[in-house]
């Protein structure tokens, strides 16, 4: 039975950290549909960066994470400003080649910046290796930590899309862009902030679990698609979808990997994604529709 | 002051005119209707004023003030709304949110005040304030588009196709609405394919057809007998 | 239904073809001959870059994986992130058969059919969610792909051996052992050609054609007959299968592989080469694999920023170039060409044939060539039969039982107000409303239920009120587009443009020329359909729909946003034609002038039933009609 908790709960960890890859990459989609194929890459920057305040610049430990997600939002802003918003009305190909290029631009820039070896993120007090039990199950404090910070993000994030202007704006938007401009809403201030929260929550995300992945080249990279599997678990338009879809993948992860064969716990998520496209493709690019307009 | 005066005006997608050069001027507080049969160019006429489609030749002037090409959310800033075609609600969002909307940016108070006088105007969109637009009947999303053109508080008004799709007993109730709301400082370019209830309710009128100005007047000389208009309508 | 084609060639000295200057389709073209030369240059030089075979190796392997795409991104329009998997199949595969030790032993002539073979299978599958998803979800579902495709190859031992890998085995054609090095990439070089002769033929024939048809406009591509469905499989099928021929190239360039080569970084790589290159070109394969391979090679010295010169090379292209180098380099010579018009040097330049439509020697209709003569059939067809049509969505009756017939040959409008349901009725005759109720039946044959494109073949024909035209294809492909159904030859005499091939679109070509100058259209024949003014649109929309060489034409809306005159002087060419060949026309129309003086007879449609039916006049004067029209 403990052993049962015990892998259900690796399953939440992991699905957390789905979850807000996943929140990211529909927030982004949503409104300006596309995939930022440089989610991951971001992230990992991150969570680099607050790891070089803290240890290079011996900065303390949450001041150097503010510092660093201020930074990179600062940066966002920027880069949507020159590299996006010129091509905010031609197809996706232009845009998501944008956000290739920004992939290896980034992850480049990583290395150069903070070495290419692994290192480990020291948090004060050493918390990430600090364990308690309850009833036979190993909880680690720093688990604890992320858990709290999740709820915590989402709960803003939540707050934000659904009860600020900005944030009714971005909904509207998603919804009927022609209709929502005519309402006065700029297409300039969706897409600027739409990017600065996704590539923050990104950021966060990064921070957050840089000590449980340990910090490497390109750490976030395969987050980065399990992310993505959980927008499209979600349909890809609903921000809880997301969330949901990657606590989901997180446990039906952890179960294969214990009652699956290898093989199969490894393809998992793509089996979920293929599946779920083939046989119920909700919240398409283009819906079957039943009627064509031509 | 609520005037707007369109000379030469030609719009084009690409390479292809659809406007050709066409001259109309509402004056302040007046209702003019803008008629013709389908495709002829109408809604194109709505939507460059409102700024979603940009002139390739000719002015637009609001007031003396050119606003010809301004982005949407300029125009809104001058006191022109569109109601467009079709709705437009926004689906997935409930009906105070897309209430909301309309006041996007002009502060509480005045969402409170717009709110008062929408829901005052049409209960039922208060009976409904949190359920989806989507699930709306067609009147009744009909009636939320309006009551967002009233938080909107709009200088000139622009309204597209109101009647299209909904039973003709509530289009006169639309109507009387629209007289009721609007109080006489607000222009009002009424596009209408029903030219019977159009010139009811305007005192003036154009009538496009491919994209040109083929006739204008006053209603009054055709009220009584709209079928006289058929000729321009149909160009024979 | 495929007409016999007429094989004698227009006899009078200045056919349409030879007056426009449209080069006549042959065996070989001048890019192709310009290519070789390159090739032959490379193939002779090599030696002198010795060190540089490993480069020059991976830049021929990516140039093969691009030219694929070429067909399948380029042409076909599917944005793919997963053909890492077929590298790594093919690599694999030749891993496996070459390799002594694991039983086979054997060389190129196994190795490459059988990574051929399997990788078509593979694309085939791998191509299936292009059929549920677009764009964008494709991309995420190829990416999807990529990522397990790499895990698969982790774990099947026995496949890949894992994590540590494969060795490749020995380079050996029918037992002659190929060196490592300047022998190897002859060899590259020679297969390189084959693969770009190949991928040529099928993009200047009907598969080609097909392909940007459905990747400009699917709704239109089903309509002129072309099964959508089928040619994006099969664009996959044939890009992976090339891309695994690509991937037995590159193992034996790498000597050794392991499964963590194939990932979707390379995935990446592998598109990035065209977009980077240009997509629509299979030069653009070859800057965009030189690009990706062999600039890490120039900036070796700062190979530690080789991330942001790519990433910052890859957005500025994206900025200011949409079309990849190729563009670049396009509109480089377009600008040099300008600055030369300036100069005097213009006397020494071969003119623009375009401009230069000589008139023809006697004023003969096009209607008169013998080419056009093979289109045509003695007997008048099109009898349309439309049963109980019902069409609701959204709880609105589109259209709500309406019932007709329309006899062959004839000219019919349809007229009503916005709403009523004429395009509604259009959509539910040729299948594009795909809850339609009701029976339809043309010369015969029952077609309801069937797929458009299966109608489109039985000989219904349309144009579209969206006109839904290809965007960046030429005018005359419209035409060609239409005709493709009566091409004579299968997919795989295309590849290797055989005689036949050759032959078939030499008449095609002349038939379209001849039908872009009863239109007249004909000097636009090399313009991209998105830069000619609206009215020269609509007159293409409508061509392509009498290239189809339909039983009946339903035209929807032709007129719309067109003068009168215009519009008028439109509408004769096209009952001329439709007349000429046999063929009954339905015309959807808001012009009510124009379908007066151009139908027998007219049907009105309001709030989704026949309201009226009878000639022109009779429905013009019906009270009812007057009423729905004005709203009253």
């Amino acid at each position: 039975m403990t052993e049962l908790i015990q892998l259900l709960w690796s399953g939440v960890l992991n699905g957390l950290c789905y979850a807000l890859i996943g929140l990211s990459l529909v927030l982004i989609f949503k409104t300006a549909r596309i995939l930022n194929f440089a989610a991951g890459t971001m992230a990992g920057f991150t969570g680099w960066f607050a790891w070089w305040w803290a240890t290079k610049q011996g900065i303390p430990f949450l001041l150097a994470i503010l510092v660093a997600i201020i930074m990179v939002a600062v940066a966002t802003l920027l880069i949507e400003r020159l590299t996006i918003r010129p091509l905010i009305n031609e197809n996706f190909l232009s845009i998501v080649t944008i956000t290739l290029g920004l992939e290896f631009l980034i992850a480049n820039i990583s290395i150069r910046m903070f070495g290419g070896r692994a290192e480990s993120f020291r948090i004060p007090g050493d918390i990430q290796f600090k364990n308690f039990e309850i009833g036979g199950v190993r909880f680690n404090w720093w688990h604890i930590v992320i858990l709290i910070a999740t709820f915590v993000i989402l709960a803003i994030v939540g707050y934000i899309v659904n009860r600020t202007e900005l944030g009714l704006a971005m909904r509207a938007f998603a919804e009927d862009k022609d209709a929502a401009r005519l309402m006065g809403i700029k297409e300039s201030t969706v897409s600027q902030w739409t990017w600065t929260l996704s590539v923050t929550v990104g950021g966060l995300t990064g921070i957050l679990f840089a000590p449980v992945l340990f910090l490497q080249q390109d750490y976030m990279n395969i987050p980065f698609i399990k992310g993505f599997v959980a927008a499209i678990l979600g349909g890809f338009t609903s921000l809880s979808g997301g969330v949901l879809g990657g606590l989901l993948l997180g446990e039906l992860e952890a179960l294969a990997v214990k009652y699956a064969p290898r093989q199969a716990a490894a393809a998992l998520p793509v089996i979920i994604v293929f599946f779920i496209l083939l046989i119920r493709p909700r919240g398409l690019f283009t819906r079957a529709k039943a009627h064509e307009r031509v | 002051m609520s005037k707007l005066t369109i000379s030469n005006l030609k719009v084009g997608y690409k390479k292809n005119q659809v406007i050709h050069g066409l001259n109309l001027h509402v004056n302040s507080g007046e209702r003019v209707a803008l008629l013709g049969a389908n495709g002829a160019g109408k809604s194109t006429v709505l939507k460059t004023i409102s700024g979603l489609l940009t002139p390739t030749e000719g002015t637009i002037q609001f007031n003396d003030e050119e606003i010809g090409g301004v982005s949407p959310a300029g125009i809104v800033n001058h006191g022109i709304v569109h109601v467009p075609e079709g709705r437009r609600v926004f689906p997935a969002l409930n009906v105070e949110d897309n209430l909301k909307i309309a006041n996007y940016r002009q502060g509480p108070d005045r969402l409170a005040q717009g709110l008062e006088a929408a829901y005052s105007t049409f209960p039922i969109l208060e009976e409904r304030r949190k359920q989806p637009a989507g699930l709306l009947s067609g009147g009744q999303q009909q009636m939320l588009s309006l009551a967002r053109a009233i938080i909107a508080r709009p200088k000139f008004l622009l309204i597209d196709e109101m009647s299209l799709g909904l039973a003709p007993l509530l289009v006169k109730e639309f109507y009387q609405t629209l007289d009721s709301l609007f109080s006489s400082e607000v222009s009002l370019l009424l596009v209408e394919q029903n030219a019977g209830m159009a010139l009811a309710h305007c005192s003036r009128f154009y009538v496009i057809r491919n994209g040109d100005l083929v006739l204008e007047g006053n209603s009054e000389e055709y009220r009584d007998d709209p079928t006289k208009l058929q000729p321009a309508y149909l160009g024979r | 239904m495929t007409m016999a084609y007429n094989e004698q060639t227009s006899s009078s000295s200045a056919s349409a073809m030879q007056r426009a200057g449209i080069p006549v389709p042959g065996y070989i073209k001048r890019n192709q001959i310009l290519g070789a030369f390159f090739f032959a240059l490379t193939f002779l030089v090599i030696p002198q870059f010795d060190q540089y075979t490993t480069v020059i190796g991976f830049i021929l392997v990516f140039a093969a994986v691009g030219g694929s795409l070429v067909i399948a991104f380029g042409a076909a329009g599917q944005f793919t992130l997963g053909h890492s998997i077929f590298l790594g199949a093919g690599a694999f595969l030749s891993a496996n058969i070459a390799n002594d030790s694991y039983g086979w032993g054997r060389g190129l002539e196994l190795e490459i059919p059988i990574a051929l073979a399997v990788c078509f299978v593979l694309g085939l599958i791998v191509g299936l969610p292009s059929l549920r998803v677009n764009e964008l979800y494709l991309a995420l579902a190829t990416f999807a792909i990529a990522y397990v495709g790499q895990q698969v190859l982790y774990e099947w031992k026995q496949f890949t051996a894992g994590g540590s890998g494969k060795p490749a085995g020995d380079l050996t054609l029918f037992g002659w052992e190929i060196g490592r090095g300047v022998p190897y990439i002859r060899l590259s070089l020679i297969i390189l050609l084959i693969i770009f002769w190949i991928c040529g033929n099928i993009l200047d024939g009907k598969t080609g054609r097909s392909m940007n048809a459905l990747r400009t406009s699917e709704t239109a591509a089903r309509s002129a007959g072309i099964n959508v469905a089928w040619l994006k499989i099969l664009a996959f099928g044939i890009s992976g299968a090339i891309t695994g021929l690509a991937g037995v190239l590159y193992i034996h360039n790498l000597r050794y592989s392991g499964p963590e080569n194939f990932n979707v970084h390379l995935s990446i790589l592998l598109i990035l080469t065209l977009i980077i290159g240009g997509r629509h070109r299979l030069a653009g394969a070859i800057a965009g694999a030189i690009f990706v391979k062999f600039l890490p090679e120039l900036i070796r010295d700062v190979q530690d920023y080789e991330g942001i010169i790519y990433g910052g090379s890859l957005i500025l292209l994206t900025l200011f170039s949409p079309r990849g180098l190729i563009g670049l380099i396009e509109s480089f010579f377009q600008l040099l060409g300008k600055l030369v018009a300036q100069t005097p040097l213009t006397k020494f330049l071969p003119k623009d044939t375009k401009a230069n439509i000589s008139p023809a020697d006697e004023v003969t209709s096009p209607l008169q060539s013998a080419t056009l003569a093979g289109l045509v059939t003695s007997k008048k067809r099109g009898h349309l039969t439309v049963q109980d049509a019902r069409v609701i969505f959204g709880g609105v009756r589109a259209v709500d039982g309406v019932s007709f017939e329309v006899e062959s040959g004839k000219i019919t409008g349809v007229i009503g107000s916005n709403g009523a349901g004429k395009t509604t009725l259009f959509n539910a005759i040729t299948g594009h409303a795909k809850n339609a109720e009701g029976h339809f039946i043309l010369d015969g044959k029952e077609v309801s239920n069937k797929p458009i494109h299966v109608r489109s073949l039985a000989g219904l024909g349309r144009t579209f009120q969206n006109l839904n035209l290809h965007g960046d294809i030429r005018v005359l492909d419209h035409a060609l587009i239409g005709l493709d159904r009566n091409m004579g030859y299968g997919r795989i005499s295309e590849a290797f443009r055989l005689p036949h091939v050759v032959k078939n679109e030499r008449l095609a070509y002349e038939q379209s020329a001849e039908l872009l100058d009863h239109m007249e259209l004909l000097e636009y024949w090399d313009e991209k359909v998105d830069d000619l003014p609206y009215g020269l649109q609509k007159r293409v929309d409508v061509t392509r729909g009498l290239a189809t060489n339909p039983s009946i034409l339903l035209l929807d809306e032709p007129a719309a946003g067109l003068p009168t005159a215009e519009a008028l002087e439109m509408m004769k060419h096209v009952i001329e034609y439709a007349e000429h060949i046999g063929c009954g026309v339905i015309v959807i129309e808001h012009n009510v002038e124009l379908v007066a003086d151009v139908c027998e007879r007219v049907i009105v449609m309001d709030a989704g039933k026949i309201l009226a039916d009878g000639t022109a006049e009779s429905v013009m004067k019906n009270e009812d009609v007057i009423a729905a029209y004005l709203g009253t």
